[in-house]
């Protein structure tokens, strides 16, 4: 039988079906056939029983946020307090969206309305400190400190606080940031040719990631990072600790 | 408005396109008709349909029947904007509820395939680009899918379940609402 469902893998046909060639050159990808329909499943029925589907439903359902710009889980649910299936449903489409929502209907309570407002807010405030940092290049001294209520994994791989920050300025000096997640494999900065001192706090990286920040740092004087840690501290990053005249990891093990 | 409206009508329906299937079968069909599909509404505003347009995805089966859904709703249209000119408001109302009808009913009617018809339909109307049907066939899909388990999606449309072990963990924590 032939699938519209590309990359799905299809089982043996039980029947010799006549397999029609799919568009080679369809004007849009077949990808766009999944997300007609999953348009038109809803999003309860997508996250029930769709996106386990396989690879590919999966990929539609958790990858587009064009998706779930329109989040309405349905006004049925008329709990005084949320079930947990519901508010990890609930979670799970707004972190889908991305900070891209433009209408949700569904049920909510505080905490919910928090993360759906804090998503879009950290959108555009991270805009904003991306278009300002880039606007001064020269700086050689930065200290970004967020709120409490930022600590929410709010930056998505393209827009680590970090990675931005040294980007946008590579004559730094100096350097404190806090609430940020690094693991190694989105790690991308520029040589920070300049950097003498870095303070890292309420961080949540990876040792990879760590190596790879002070092997972008060749001149680094002062390190101190706090937060959590993953990973094992090898000798190879023993001795990459040690060209750092001081160093310091407190709640670090 | 109305004169100019019908004189238009006569002039879509004076130029006609051929459409050439995958097979090499020729269809002539109105520009009214031919332009419910974006692709060839395109081709037309380039002005390369002399001597017809090629579809070399499409069957002489399907595009006898995607061709059907297209003379229908373009007529629909048609229809609509002829009689908004002739009618009262009260009278126009009846008359549009009418047609949305049978329109409705054709579509039912028009949906009435087996699996890989539907399935051939929906690459077609994604290759020719027409909303109406691509909406149709992928709603139909959609319905069928509906409060089913996802073993029992993989079975009814064969799909191979290629998530390993370790991801069907990850996603059963993820997604802990799909288990409760």
């Amino acid at each position: 039988m032939a699938s519209p469902f590309p990359r799905c893998r299809i089982k043996n046909p039980t029947t010799p079906a006549p397999a029609p060639a799919l568009p080679v050159k369809a004007r849009h990808g077949p990808h766009d056939i999944l997300h007609s329909i999953f348009v038109t499943l809803g999003y309860r029925e997508i996250m029930h029983g769709a996106e386990l589907v396989c690879k590919a439903w999966r990929h539609v359902a958790v990858d587009e946020p064009a998706l779930w710009r329109r989040i309405d889980m349905g006004t049925t649910c008329t709990y005084p307090v949320l079930p947990c299936s519901e508010r990890s449903m609930v979670l799970a489409a707004v972190d889908r969206v991305a900070g891209q929502c433009v209408a949700f209907t569904g049920p909510i309570d505080d905490d919910l309305l928090l993360h759906l407002v804090v998503r879009e807010y950290n959108k555009v405030l991270n805009k904003v400190l991306n278009t300002s940092l880039k606007k001064l290049s020269l700086l050689e001294e930065v200290s970004i400190l967020q709120t409490p209520c930022r600590s929410f994994k709010t930056w998505s791989d393209d827009e680590r606080l970090l990675e931005s920050v040294c980007q946008a300025c590579p004559h730094l000096n100096k350097l404190r940031l806090s609430g940020d997640i690094l693991c190694s494999k989105t790690y991308k900065t520029p040589l920070m040719r300049e950097l003498r001192s870095l303070q890292l706090f309420d961080f949540s990286l990876t040792t990879k990631a760590l190596s790879a920040i002070l092997d972008t740092c060749p001149l680094l004087e002062y390190l101190e990072v706090d937060g959590t840690l993953h990973g094992t501290i090898d000798d190879q990053l023993q001795m990459k600790f040690s060209t750092v005249k001081n160093f310091f990891l407190p709640g670090l093990k | 408005m109305a004169s100019a409206g019908s004189g238009d009508e006569k002039a879509a329906a004076a130029a006609m396109i051929t459409l050439i299937s995958s097979d090499n079968e020729k269809f002539e069909v109105t520009e009214a008709t031919a332009t419910l599909s974006q692709t060839i509404r395109h081709m037309i505003e380039d002005g390369c349909t002399d001597g017809g347009v090629p579809l070399p995805n499409v069957t002489s089966k399907i595009l006898a029947r995607v061709i059907e859904y297209c003379k229908k709703h373009a007529t629909a249209a048609a229809g609509e904007e002829g009689s908004s000119s002739s009618f009262s408001d009260a009278a126009f109302l009846e008359v549009d509820r009418a047609f949305l009808e049978e329109l409705e009913e054709f579509d039912d009617a028009f949906l009435e395939v087996d699996r890989a018809t539907l399935f051939d339909l929906i690459l077609a109307a994604n290759y020719l680009d027409i909303k109406g049907l691509l909406n149709l066939t992928c709603q139909k899909v959609a319905d069928s899918v509906k409060g089913k388990t996802p073993e029992q999606i993989r079975e009814m449309y064969n799909i191979v379940n290629d998530l390993t072990p370790e991801e069907e963990a990850e996603i059963r924590r993820e997604t802990q609402w799909a288990f409760e």
